[in-house]
């Protein structure tokens, strides 16, 4: 694995971002993992497993101080723990909300200001499960692919997409119940 | 049952907004110290052993960055010096006047004449230079030495040219140098950007440049400190 990481990196400029995103962020994930570890073993192998990960995706980490790689770092971390629980259970199934009716749509929103609008996307995002939010926000925010966020949440890409659809969907929902249409 | 369509770019910027709360969540702004086992030690350090060769790179880079920016900001600040200065200081020195330009470098019969060292033979370094400093990049040409030294709070750059290969574009306004003679030598010191300082002079057959933002004794008595490098 190592190995074939540093085929990955082989543009120096990544290999020395990698290492100077490990020695600000080390704390951050380790901090992350004992969230979901007692373990001082599963929290050293999820901290590895995520920094992995991270090296992997080196060149979609932008500004090592921004506060986006520091979301990115967690979420990443955040997602191989779950992973390993979800292993440890042996129980692979994802939960995932009703999907809600697509068939008509309207455009009752053109109605509100876009001001406002945004706000309510706001408060209907933190309401999300996190694995929803999560999906989201490396879609629309890191303009990951469907293929690129499934290699680094160890996940298929089928369940990627649909993760996406029904988290899009469950926004929807939100933010019509939001809106009291 | 009617349903609203999804703004991808209100998405994208709620979802920007709402990330701290949502992925930072309590995240305490120290995060406890991290003790790791020896296992995960040798395992980080295969995935780090390029490190400290990558570290100086990136220091080099940084530093290599570092000297075009006060290059660059040297250029365009010499560019307000006065002519009449810099002949009546550099012997030799042949002008070429534009409208409000004037190109300078030496007389090339007066350099074949005085038998100037036409590449780098001595090279020399700077003797005194402040304990804050450290030296993070050098750049050897065989007409040049570009050194370069950085603290927390500047940089100190000392560059040393063959008299064939200095040349210096002027533009003729204003004159706020001036030139200090010591030990026979006379130094040209101009302030720029308000706090750094900026000598030229000759010695030994070469020109030398020392640029940073130390007071205008201490610029003086490094300019003094140089000696060849052994």
């Amino acid at each position: 694995m190592i190995e074939f990481l540093l085929m990955v990196m082989e543009n120096e400029e990544d290999e020395v971002k990698f290492n100077l995103l490990y020695e600000k962020y080390k704390k951050l994930v380790f901090f992350v993992a004992r969230k979901y570890f007692k373990s001082e073993f599963d929290v050293e192998d999820a901290a590895y497993s995520a920094l992995l990960k991270v090296a992997l995706n080196i060149s979609k980490v932008g500004d090592i101080d921004a506060n986006e790689t520091k979301n990115f770092i967690v979420v990443v971390t955040k997602n191989v723990c779950l992973n390993m629980l979800e292993k440890s259970k042996k129980s692979k199934e994802v939960s995932f909300e009703d999907i809600a009716d697509m068939s008509s749509k309207d455009n009752v929103q053109k109605s509100i200001e876009e001001t406002e609008l945004f706000e309510i996307y706001q408060k209907c995002l933190l309401q999300l499960s996190e694995k929803q939010y999560d999906v989201l926000y490396m879609k629309y925010v890191k303009h990951l692919s469907v293929k690129e966020i499934s290699n680094l949440f160890s996940e298929k890409e089928n369940v990627v997409s649909q993760r996406i659809f029904v988290g899009k969907q469950n926004l929807a929902k939100l933010i019509r119940e939001e809106i009291d249409i | 049952m009617s349903t609203v369509s999804i703004n991808e770019g209100i998405l994208e910027k709620a979802l920007i907004a709402t990330s701290n709360r949502k992925i930072l969540g309590d995240l305490p702004e120290v995060l406890p110290d991290i003790i790791t086992s020896e296992k995960f030690d040798k395992k980080i350090a295969r995935l780090l052993k390029r490190y400290d060769k990558l570290s100086f790179k990136l220091t080099y880079t940084k530093a290599r960055k570092m000297v075009c920016i006060l290059v660059a900001i040297l250029i365009i600040m010499l560019a307000s010096l006065s002519v009449g200065a810099v002949r009546d200081m550099l012997s030799n020195f042949a002008v070429k006047y534009f409208s409000n330009w004037a190109s300078t470098s030496y007389n090339k019969t007066e350099l074949k004449k005085n038998n100037y060292p036409k590449t780098i033979e001595n090279e020399y370094e700077l003797v005194d230079v402040p304990s804050e400093y450290e030296l993070a990049d050098k750049s050897v040409t065989d007409v040049s030495v570009d050194t370069l030294y950085l603290s927390d709070s500047g940089q100190i750059l000392f560059q040393q040219y063959t008299k064939n290969s200095y040349k210096l574009n002027i533009k003729e306004d204003g004159t706020n140098s001036e030139i200090i003679e010591k030990n026979n030598i006379e130094y040209m010191i101009k302030t720029i950007l308000n706090s750094d300082n900026f000598v030229l002079w000759e010695q030994d057959g070469y020109v030398f440049t020392l640029a940073g933002n130390v007071s205008k004794d201490k610029i003086l008595s490094l300019c003094e400190t140089i000696t060849v490098k052994k």
